[in-house]
């Protein structure tokens, strides 16, 4: 099994723990505060509290044959830089760091991480397009030119059909799921209702209120459809 | 004690009707009679629960939750309604 390691148990690290965790993967959690690493100790395979930047803790930890490792120690920089370079030189696979900045991402791809991630910058992208387009659930980019979005239905499409509303015809855009909640009682007579996915939908299916279309296309494109009401 | 009894029979009637047409996808429909069971009683806790899940269902969440919080603000155990307060939260 592919064994993680994370360093450094912020709200970021700790929250990628948690959900590999979850997944069932084997994860090795470690940051200087023992409070951290107990918080977290229940939930991963192994906790271990100690200075990350000294070569000599991780070689101890065995985390020769990690393949994946996450560097998320924060604002401080320089300490992303030497375990960036300490896991490097003990061979783990894959190196994932954080950084504040395409300058500090930069300087980790020198020392040897595979991928910078930018968690701040991009949920701040993330929430700004969602914010500007409030009918916009998700969004997915495959290419520069390429996304996938989820987008709730316009109140125009309600009630037509795929076929009707000819969206690859006018916009060389493909619905290719629709999420559609299907209501129904709960043994005590409550309103409830049960989260559903239809794959591949065909040309007859009616659009309903309240539907979320999983739409690929050119960015551009989807973004006309972002708007309409 | 007459009129009482008369309202009462008139709520479940209404919220009945919003419970079939929710049932059925008329969500519309649905919100007509659960707004009139609301009319005779403002604070009918499976009225304004059954209002925040027909929101919730069609992704309205921000009403979904204006709701569920009035029937917290009432019933502040109310497990249901606080589970799904916490997924919207979650999810936004």
């Amino acid at each position: 099994m592919k064994k993680y390691v994370i360093v450094g148990l912020g709200r970021f690290g700790q929250s990628v723990a948690m959900n590999l965790a979850k997944l069932g993967k084997d994860v090795i959690a470690i940051d200087k505060s023992p409070i951290k690493v107990e918080e977290i100790a229940d939930f991963v395979f192994q906790a271990a509290s100690c200075d990350a930047t000294d070569e000599k803790n991780l070689r101890d930890l065995g985390l020769r044959n990690a393949d994946v490792a996450i560097v998320s120690v924060g604002e401080d920089i320089s300490s992303s830089i030497l375990i960036t370079m300490t896991l490097n030189d003990l061979g783990v696979k894959k190196i994932i760091a954080k950084a504040l900045s395409p300058m500090q991402g930069k300087v980790l791809v020198k020392v040897g991480a595979d991928r910078v991630i930018y968690p701040e910058r991009d949920m701040g992208e993330r929430l700004a397009k969602k914010l500007a387009s409030p009918q916009l659930f998700d969004l997915i980019e495959l290419t520069s030119s390429h996304s996938i979005i989820e987008i709730l239905t316009p109140e125009s499409f309600v009630g037509k059909t795929l076929n009707t509303l000819s969206l690859r015809k006018k916009y060389k855009i493909t619905v290719i799921a629709i999420k559609r909640n299907i209501p129904e009682l709960s043994e005590n007579g409550a309103t409830s209702f049960k989260e559903n996915i239809l794959l591949s939908p065909g040309p007859d299916e009616e659009i309903m209120k309240g539907d979320i279309l999983v739409v690929l296309g050119e960015s551009d494109k989807l973004r006309i459809i972002e708007h309409i009401k | 004690m007459m009129n009482n009894n008369m309202n009462m029979n008139k709520l479940t009637e209404y919220i009945e009707a919003g419970k079939f047409y929710f049932l059925n996808q008329k969500y519309n429909e649905a919100l007509q009679y659960f707004m009139k069971a609301l009319e005779i009683e403002p604070d009918d806790i499976e009225t304004l629960y059954s209002v925040g899940i027909l929101y919730e269902s069609i992704n309205e969440f921000d009403k979904a939750m204006d709701y569920f919080k009035k029937v917290v603000g009432l019933s502040p155990d109310h497990s249901d309604a606080l589970a799904h307060i916490n997924k919207i939260s979650k999810n936004e």
